[in-house]
This record gives C-alpha cells, sequence and structure tokens, in this order.
C-alpha cells in the first residue's frame, strides 16, 4: 500500500474488524501444532530489525540491503489493514518489531505514550534531504522519531471532456468553482462538480490546510484544538452552499457505489492527493483520456495547496539498536538508490529532494492525456501553507467530524453545527487524558 | 415418505413453493458471487450485479494464484490445518468437560457449569487485548499453539456435551463397565465417546465452522502472511483494495474459493441429521 | 440456565466408587486451566483496566501515569449518550430480527421434516450455505446489493415502481438484520431440523388418527417438542445481538448512515481503537456484558414462567 493507505484504509476500511462477536459465541478458533518462532537467530554480531510497512515493492529495497549489509539483517513483514490497530497493542505488549510505517498524523500520540524512540542523534545530516514540511511531520517536541517516506499534496482532477461538452472554464479560484458548479449542474443535472464523502475527512483536511490552517496547535503549555476555528467555518460555508443548492453528491469514498459514479461521469472534479491518479486509472480505466490535472482552486486564483499527510518510518521503543534502525531508514527514505523505486513500484511521491530531481517522477501519464501530471502535485508540495501541525488524538478528531458530517447530508444539521460538535468531543476526549486544552 | 402419502397434493405444492422461494433468497448473494467472479475489476463497478460481462474466471484464478507468490493457497492451507486439528482438539476437550460433568458429582461442579453458561455472555471486546498480552508474556504470539490454546475455551461445545452424555449415557452402563474392572479414561474413551458420537459430531461441526470463521484471534495473534487463514488474509485485501485496486476482484474470487471446503463438509455431514443426530438430547 | 441445568443434575444419582475422587479432576483439568488462563484471567485484567485511567499533563511529553480512577470509566461510558442509545437501538432490533430469524428457521425446518418437500437435500444445502460465508464477506456482498448504482436489487425494484433505498437512515438497521437473518437462519435451522428428527414419529401418528393436520400437529406437537432446542437458538440469537457487531461494522464503510458508535459493541471497538482509550473500552465491554447477563436472565425467568420450557434443557 502506499500513502494511500493512510486515510482509506485506516479509516474506511475498518472493513474487516469483525468477527468480534460472533467468535464468541460460536467461537472457537483455529489451531494447529505448536511451531517454533520463525525468526532467524543470527549468530555473532549480526543485528536483526523486524520492520512492518504496506508500501508495495518493499520486499525488493530490503533484499537489497540485507545483500549489502550482512551484518544489519533486515526482516519485512507486510501490514494490512487492521494491522494497524496492532502496532499499539505489540509494542505495549513489548513484542512490537523494531521499525514500523505510520500514517504522519498518529506520531504524537506514539509520543506520548511513549512507543517510539528519538533518533536525532543519528539522522540529524539527513534533514537537509527532505523537505521543511515532511520533517516536521517526523519531529515532535524537541525529538525526531523516524524519517518520512512520502507525502500526499492535493491537486484537481477534472473531467476535461465534461467541461468542454459544456463549454464551462475549468475553476482556479473557489468563486469560480461555485459558479461552475452551478453551471454544470444546469448543463447536466446528473452531473455534479464534486462528491464530498461524508465518511471520511481527508478532502476536509486538505482544504482546511490550504486554508492556511490546522486542526491541533499549541498555546504555552497547553494543546489548542481549531477543528471549528475560523478557517475551518469558512471551508464549512463553501460546502454548505454546494450541499443545499444540490450542485454536490455525498456518496461514501471508496465504494463500490462512488467508483460507479465516477465511471459514468457523473462527477467531474476530484481534489486528492498525488497517490489517487493511479487509483483512478485502475478503477475507471474506461474514462482514460478524459481527465486531467490542475492546482486546486484558491481563493484569490494564487497557489496554494493542502495535504492529506504523509507516511513516515519510525524507530518503535522496543528496538535494541536504534542506530542500526536509523541507519537502515536513512536508506530506505532518503538514498539515491531507493528513490526511483519507491517512486515507481511504491507509488510514494516523494518527501526527499533527491526524490523530487527523480526522472522517474515525470513521465507523462497516457491516462491523463499523457499530461505530465507530478508537476502539478510537485508545485502543490511548493505552495502548501506552512501551518499544518498534528496533535494527540488525530483519530478520535478524525472520527467526530465524519460522525457528524455524516448527520449533514442526511439533513439534520448544517456542516458549521457539525464541527462544533466535533470540538466538543475532540477536546473532551484530551481533557479526559489529563492533557492541558486551552480555549 | 409415510407421511407425504397420506397428504394433499396442494400441501405438497404448497410447502415446495416456500422451500424454492426462501432458496432463491438464500442463494440471490451467492449467485451474485458467482456472477462477480467473472468479470474484471472495471466491470465489477460498471456493469450490472446480475449480467455476465466480458469472462475473466479463468484470468482471475490465475491472478489470485500467482499475487504475492499465491500466498492465497498458503492461506487456505492454514485455514484447513487450524480448523480440521481445532476442531479436533476442541471436540475432545469438550467431550471429556462436558463427559465429566454429567456422569460425576464433584465438589465445584456446579460452579463450572455456572461458569461455563456465564462466559458464553462475555463480549469477545472484553479480553481480546489482555488475552493478546497474555500470550505475548508467554512467548506464544506469532505461533500456531498461540492460536489453538485460546481457542480450546468453548464454553457452547461444553455445554451441548454435557447435555448430550446425560442424555445419551445411562449411568447404569458406566456401572456395569466399572464392575468389569474398566479404568475411569478407557470407559469415556471406549463407551462415553461411542455413545456421544452423534452428538460430538455437532460440535465437531460447530467448531469447525467456528474456526473456519475465526477473525479476531489470528489477526491479533500472528504477523506472519504465512500463518495467516483465510478470513484474515482475505479481509486483508479487501481493505487494500482501496488502494490496490485489483485486489477487489480477487477478494470475491478467494471468497468464492473459500466457501467450497465448508459446502463439502456440509454435505458430507448431511446424513447425519437425518438419522437424528441429537438423539433425543435437545428434545424434552 | 445453571440452575436449570442444576435441577436435572441433581436428579441423578450421585457416584463417587472409592479411589476415582480425583478422576472428575482430572477429566476437566485441561478445560479448567484454559479456561482460567484465556477467559478468567483476561476478564479480571480488562476489569482492572476499567478502573484506572492513563493520564498525562500538560502537552502530555512527560510521560504517561496510570492512575485508579474507581468508576470513572463507568460513569463516562453511561454518560455518552451515543453509546446508551445504541442499547436501544440493538433492542429494537432484536426484538424484530429475533422472532423473524426463529419463525423462518423453525418454519424451514419444519417444512424440512414433514418429508413433503422434494430434493430437500439441496434445499437444505441451499439454506445452510450462507453460513458458510465469513461474516466479512457477507456484509461485502450484500453491500453490493444495496448500494443503488450497483444493486440489481434496487434497478429491479425501481422497474416495479418501488423506490427502495435500503442505507437511508431509517431503513439501515433492518438492512443489517437482514444480513444477519441471512446468514444465521441455516444453524438454526440445522439445530432445530436436527431437534425435530429425533422425535420418535409414533407422536404424530395418534395426533393424525384423531384427524389433526400437518399445520396442527407442527404447532401443537412438534414446536414443544423440541421447545429447549428453540429456547437455546433464541438465547444464543439475544446474546449475539447485543453483541452485534461484524454486519454493521463492514456496511460502516459503504453508508454515511451507520456512525461508529451505532452499537454497544462497535462503541467499545471504537473506544479502543479510533479514541486509544482500551480503560474507557474495557467498562464499556464489561457494562455490555452485564446488560447481556441481565436480558439473557430476563428471557429464561419469563420463558419458565410462561410454559416451564426450560427444564428440559
Amino acid at each position: 500500500m502506499t500513502a494511500k493507505m493512510l486515510y482509506p484504509t485506516r479509516r474506511v476500511a475498518r472493513f474487516g474488524a469483525i468477527a468480534l462477536a460472533a467468535a464468541v459465541l460460536v467461537s472457537c478458533s483455529s489451531g494447529s501444532d505448536d511451531e517454533s518462532d520463525t525468526t532467524d537467530e543470527a549468530g555473532g554480531g549480526t543485528t536483526t530489525l523486524e520492520y512492518w510497512g504496506w508500501v508495495p515493492g518493499m520486499e525488493d529495497l530490503v533484499a537489497t540491503w540485507n545483500e549489502a549489509n550482512p551484518d544489519v539483517q533486515v526482516e519485512f513483514h507486510r501490514m494490512t489493514g487492521d494491522d494497524g490497530e496492532k502496532v499499539e497493542a505489540a509494542v505495549d505488549a513489548g513484542s512490537g518489531p523494531d521499525i514500523v510505517q505510520l500514517s504522519s498524523d498518529v506520531l504524537t500520540d506514539y509520543v506520548i505514550n511513549d512507543r517510539v524512540q528519538d533518533i536525532s542523534e543519528f539522522v540529524g545530516d539527513d534533514e537537509s534531504n527532505y523537505t521543511p514540511s515532511s520533517w516536521k511531520a517526523v519531529s515532535v517536541a524537541d525529538g525526531v522519531y523516524g524519517l518520512p517516506q512520502g507525502v500526499g499534496p492535493a491537486a484537481m482532477m477534472y473531467r476535461s471532456d465534461i467541461f468542454a461538452a459544456h463549454g464551462i472554464e475549468v475553476p482556479t479560484t473557489w468563486d469560480d468553482y461555485l459558479a461552475a458548479a452551478r453551471a454544470l449542474h444546469a448543463a447536466d443535472p446528473n452531473v455534479v462538480i464534486a462528491n464530498l464523502s461524508p465518511t471520511e475527512a481527508a478532502q476536509w483536511q486538505v482544504e482546511v490546510h490550504q486554508n492556511g490552517a490546522s486542526l491541533y496547535g499549541t498555546e504555552g503549555d497547553s494543546w489548542k484544538v481549531s477543528v471549528n476555528g475560523a478557517e475551518s467555518k469558512e471551508v464549512a460555508q463553501r460546502w454548505q452552499t454546494l450541499l443545499d443548492e444540490g450542485l454536490i453528491s455525498t456518496v461514501p469514498m471508496w465504494t463500490p457505489e462512488y467508483w460507479a459514479a465516477v465511471n459514468e461521469g457523473r462527477i467531474a472534479t476530484i481534489i486528492q492527493a498525488a497517490w489517487f491518479p493511479a487509483l483512478l486509472e485502475e478503477n475507471a480505466a474506461d474514462t482514460a483520456g478524459n481527465w486531467q490535472v490542475a492546482p486546486m482552486p484558491s481563493k484569490d486564483g494564487q497557489p496554494a495547496a493542502g495535504d492529506t499527510g504523509g507516511s513516515i518510518v519510525v524507530v518503535l521503543r522496543g528496538a535494541e539498536n536504534p542506530e542500526a534502525a536509523a541507519t537502515f531508514i536513512s536508506w530506505l527514505d532518503g538514498s539515491d538508490e531507493t528513490q526511483a523505486p519507491l517512486i515507481e513500484d511504491g507509488g510514494l511521491f516523494p518527501s526527499t529532494l533527491n526524490g523530487l530531481e527523480s526522472d522517474s517522477l515525470y513521465q507523462p501519464q497516457p491516462f491523463f492525456a499523457n499530461q505530465v501530471i507530478n508537476e502539478v502535485y510537485a508545485d502543490a508540495v511548493q505552495s502548501e501553507p506552512d501551518t499544518w501541525s498534528a496533535g494527540p488524538n488525530f483519530a478520535t478528531a478524525f472520527q467526530a467530524i465524519a460522525d457528524e458530517f455524516s448527520k449533514v447530508v442526511t439533513g439534520q444539521q448544517t456542516y458549521a453545527d457539525a464541527l462544533d460538535k466535533a470540538q466538543e468531543a475532540t477536546v473532551a476526549d484530551l481533557e479526559s487524558r489529563g492533557l492541558s486544552v486551552a480555549d | 415418505m409415510t407421511a407425504g402419502e397420506r397428504v394433499s397434493r396442494g400441501w405438497m405444492i404448497a410447502c415446495t413453493l416456500a422451500v424454492v422461494v426462501a432458496a432463491v433468497y438464500f442463494l440471490i448473494p451467492v449467485a451474485w458471487l458467482v456472477i462477480a467472479s467473472t468479470k474484471s475489476t472495471g466491470d465489477l463497478f460498471s456493469t450490472p450485479g446480475f449480467a455476465f460481462a466480458g469472462f475473466h474466471l479463468w484470468d482471475n484464478l490465475r491472478e489470485l494464484s500467482s499475487y504475492d507468490d499465491g500466498i492465497f493457497w498458503r492461506w487456505s492451507l492454514n485455514s484447513i490445518i487450524y480448523s480440521v486439528f481445532g476442531s479436533a482438539l476442541t471436540t475432545f476437550v469438550c467431550a471429556i468437560t462436558g463427559y465429566a460433568l454429567a456422569i460425576y458429582r464433584f465438589r465445584g461442579r456446579k460452579v463450572l457449569l455456572a461458569a461455563v453458561l456465564a462466559s458464553m455472555l462475555v463480549p469477545g471486546t472484553v479480553i481480546a487485548q489482555p488475552t493478546y498480552v497474555l500470550l505475548v508474556e508467554m512467548g506464544l504470539n506469532n505461533t500456531y499453539a498461540g492460536l489453538l490454546l485460546p481457542a480450546l475455551v468453548y464454553s457452547f461445545g461444553v455445554l451441548l456435551c454435557y447435555i448430550y452424555a446425560q442424555a445419551s449415557i445411562p449411568l447404569e452402563l458406566v456401572e456395569a463397565a466399572r464392575i468389569d474392572g474398566a479404568g475411569e479414561f478407557r470407559i469415556f474413551a471406549s463407551m462415553g465417546l461411542r455413545l456421544m458420537r452423534t452428538g460430538l459430531v455437532t460440535v465437531l461441526l460447530f467448531a469447525f465452522l467456528g474456526s473456519w470463521n475465526s477473525y479476531l484471534l489470528p489477526l491479533l495473534v500472528l504477523t506472519d502472511q504465512e500463518l495467516m487463514p483465510l478470513t484474515v488474509g482475505l479481509t486483508g485485501w479487501n481493505q487494500s483494495a482501496i488502494s490496490i485496486p485489483g485486489l477487489q476482484i480477487l477478494t470475491v474470487v478467494g471468497s468464492l474459493i473459500s466457501i467450497i471446503p465448508i459446502a463439502i463438509v456440509f454435505i458430507s455431514l448431511q446424513r447425519f441429521w437425518r438419522s437424528g443426530l441429537t438423539t433425543g438430547s435437545l428434545r424434552s | 440456565m445453571a440452575s436449570v441445568t442444576a435441577v436435572r443434575g441433581s436428579r441423578r444419582k450421585r457416584m463417587s466408587p472409592a479411589g476415582s475422587r480425583l478422576v472428575p479432576y482430572v477429566f476437566v483439568a485441561p478445560f479448567v486451566v484454559l479456561f482460567i488462563v484465556f477467559l478468567i484471567a483476561p476478564i479480571g485484567v480488562a476489569i482492572a483496566n476499567s478502573l484506572f485511567s492513563q493520564q498525562a499533563a500538560g502537552l502530555g511529553f512527560g510521560g504517561v501515569e496510570r492512575v485508579f480512577v474507581g468508576l470513572d470509566n463507568y460513569v463516562r461510558a453511561l454518560q455518552d449518550h451515543e453509546f446508551v442509545v445504541g442499547f436501544g437501538r440493538v433492542l429494537l432490533y432484536g426484538v424484530v430480527q429475533i422472532p423473524v430469524m426463529m419463525i423462518v428457521a423453525a418454519a424451514l425446518a419444519l417444512l424440512f421434516d414433514t418429508g413433503l418437500v422434494r430434493g430437500s437435500r439441496f434445499f437444505q444445502f441451499a439454506v445452510f450455505l450462507p453460513y458458510a460465508v465469513p461474516g466479512v464477506i457477507a456484509a461485502l456482498l450484500w453491500g453490493f446489493l444495496y448500494q443503488p448504482s450497483v444493486s440489481p436489487l434496487v434497478g429491479g425494484l425501481s422497474a416495479l415502481g418501488i423506490d427502495a433505498d435500503f442505507l437511508a437512515p431509517g431503513m439501515v438497521l433492518w438492512s443489517i438484520a437482514n444480513v444477519a437473518t441471512w446468514s444465521t437462519v441455516g444453524i438454526n435451522m440445522i439445530i432445530l431440523f436436527a431437534a425435530l428428527q429425533g422425535v420418535p414419529r409414533e407422536m404424530y401418528e395418534a395426533a393424525r388418527i384423531d384427524g389433526a393436520g400437518e399445520l396442527r400437529i407442527a404447532l401443537s406437537i412438534k414446536i414443544p417438542m423440541i421447545a429447549p432446542a428453540v429456547l437455546l437458538t433464541t438465547l444464543s440469537s439475544i446474546i449475539g445481538t447485543l453483541q452485534l457487531f461484524n454486519e454493521p461494522q463492514v456496511l460502516k464503510s459503504i453508508t454515511s448512515n451507520i456512525p461508529s458508535d451505532y452499537t454497544p459493541n462497535m462503541a467499545v471497538y471504537a473506544a479502543s481503537t479510533l479514541d486509544r482509550n482500551p480503560n474507557l473500552a474495557s467498562a464499556m465491554a464489561v457494562v455490555l456484558g452485564l446488560a447481556t447477563l441481565v436480558v439473557s436472565v430476563v428471557v429464561l425467568r419469563l420463558t419458565r414462567r410462561r410454559n416451564g420450557v426450560s427444564d428440559g434443557v
């Protein structure tokens, strides 16, 4: 999986999570002979590092490393979906891996609960090779806990054929966007400008970030929560207008229903991160050639993008040789050797300067009528406001937002109400942990 | 067919009709699964559910077999191993416990019975995390044993075995065997198990199905992909399908195949119900 | 049920031949040891956890302390509006789904038992097959059948002039119930059918000679004869209903009308994973366990008072 996993898999696709109830009653589980731990205990001065991650092609990269470093052998375990929930339990029980891939949003929780190790002494020199915002994602309270492995700058994919057919300009400002939404809907009532999924808050995050805000900040020794801050409310107003006028659809993201709408050309634009185009190509192959990518609209037409958050690779509490772990991560995420595989096989959008310079990033995409779409995404990285910062209970905040947004699309409340309630839930959760929250 | 001859033809038609309607209801989603298995990922989202699109079943099966070096078949094998060994052991533990509860009077018996009953009410969510921590302490995480041992605590099975033993083992027979000089374990093994046989088949079936469908425990306990059962593997694919779209169709095809072993088990056990599997136990 | 079995047990003669005192303990030892290690101990840990809280201070970077908070987590759980509403929701669900499921299962079992159905082995197989479909997959299948754009059912119904939205806020609970019913009728049918097969056929002959019809025989002889099996399956269903999780959790991913704390068990799961608060989750789970106990006992009391069926189990 790629950085995409951050949102979709963790939140939406808790899809499986299953069997709790059923397991109890007619439970009775599996099993067979005991088998000794499969870990290869290497002898002598060899270090063995366990690494859990989800990026495709990682097995090959690890094999490359193992060949060149006989004294530091890495064992890779591929994570799927629910495994993410397991990492914390594993670390707390003392059975976690040495190294794990995380979505950057959860790092603060890991630091507070002492699940990660500060590796700044081993990776300090690496900083110059990473974009400032991605470096910020691995730095919490004076410590550096890992290295970035990809980011999620957002841009707007749009159906050039639909815009052309109705003679509508592709919007560059949010005002244009609203006008285009009305024009499109008037021209063809089956088409909406966008689908704003209530079940996940990724697009919300992107637009709030673009608007120069963050859900979290600090004030002295207290957290400041801005789920319903002014910038956030401004985005809410925009969404409310689109919803009230019936200019958007509100199908949950990642569902067959959603992909059917995309396939049938009922959605004219999709504002999503750099990892999304590959998914679009796979899930809507028949629409090839009809899509283009443009910067996401902004208030004044000047470049400004948001980000869905990145993925990072961190050294966990239980790692006995943090230096070896840090050295491996440093090679994996930052070396010249690994950039092309991470981009091509892993589908990651690089957080490194050498990655951003890699030729493999800038290939024309036949699905997008041979546009070099990553140029747009690379510009997006440059135009992101430097405001986003992570906070301690991101998952709680996002679930609260999603639960409340769901009530908006059924007409029970407005987006603004939803944000107020989500704010309340987020603050209450922080306070129940004893954390201090500024008003 | 003794009853059938005396009943009017109208009844027969009505009964059959009712069953046909029910069968349609129960088979519709399965039919969808079969049809969906023949589609490509794109067609899955863009063609009607009950209409065949391009026929890709063989491609899908080939992809299923080759994806990740054929990990799907490894999962299938694991599921079969876990279910066969797990259900056999579970049935044995349930049988000997239920037998003892039914045949002997001993101090603590009522407490144990009450505990077994009450434990059926415990939500799995309560014990999942502590169980995992415990397994780690015992060094059993990511091992077959870690998956097997907690699963042996099958209260429902113990309860069923207790009921079956009560119903099917006359105490006089046990007494007679003792007079013949048979040891207690021998009596259990040679006579008890035999008399409880039909009931044990039910427990075995439940245990097998439970193992086959078990998800939470293997998810928590196992880390290695190579050790995982089908449920965990397929669910993982389903979740990953969001980012690796090709996996969506593999999940569908894999699901279809995962039903086959259970279908075989059911068909081969079906005759037991005809012959009065529960011999009296669940009657008053 | 505990007392029920005990009553039955006490009718039996006490058997403890000399020298075999230890035998029963040896027989139950494997189960008891496993039961203590993998059930009692984890429950103890969970109850202990529910009395503590992880507390940090300031921004939280000064470390986390485990603090004894007594019943605070329970108070918080019970003050959580959505958690409490979830109980009402599953009760409503259970009041409808359990009778429907049991009636369908019993009706099918009775139909098969009459021997009037041609090809009954095939039909039994068809009814049972959904139980072989893992929960995740079952909800995934129905998910495809519920979503308007890809569903053949919605399309078919709208062709008939019926505008069905299976995922609408008021409808989604019953769509979940449908998935659960589809999955579990098979196993319950088999249990009831097995019980029916155990009833001696002679029982019906007398009634037939007296001129009773099949329906009459089914209702007034067969059903009472298998009352214990009915009770057992009903009780299992009640327990399963209160712990409702799989179906809504999977369907949650295709509709926005199932929030993360839709059922009590989902709330427990959300508290432990999304909110990363295992202490609160433990308290919620204990509340859920107690509620299950109360409902089960009430149901047993009611059925026993009404017709004394439980004596047989």
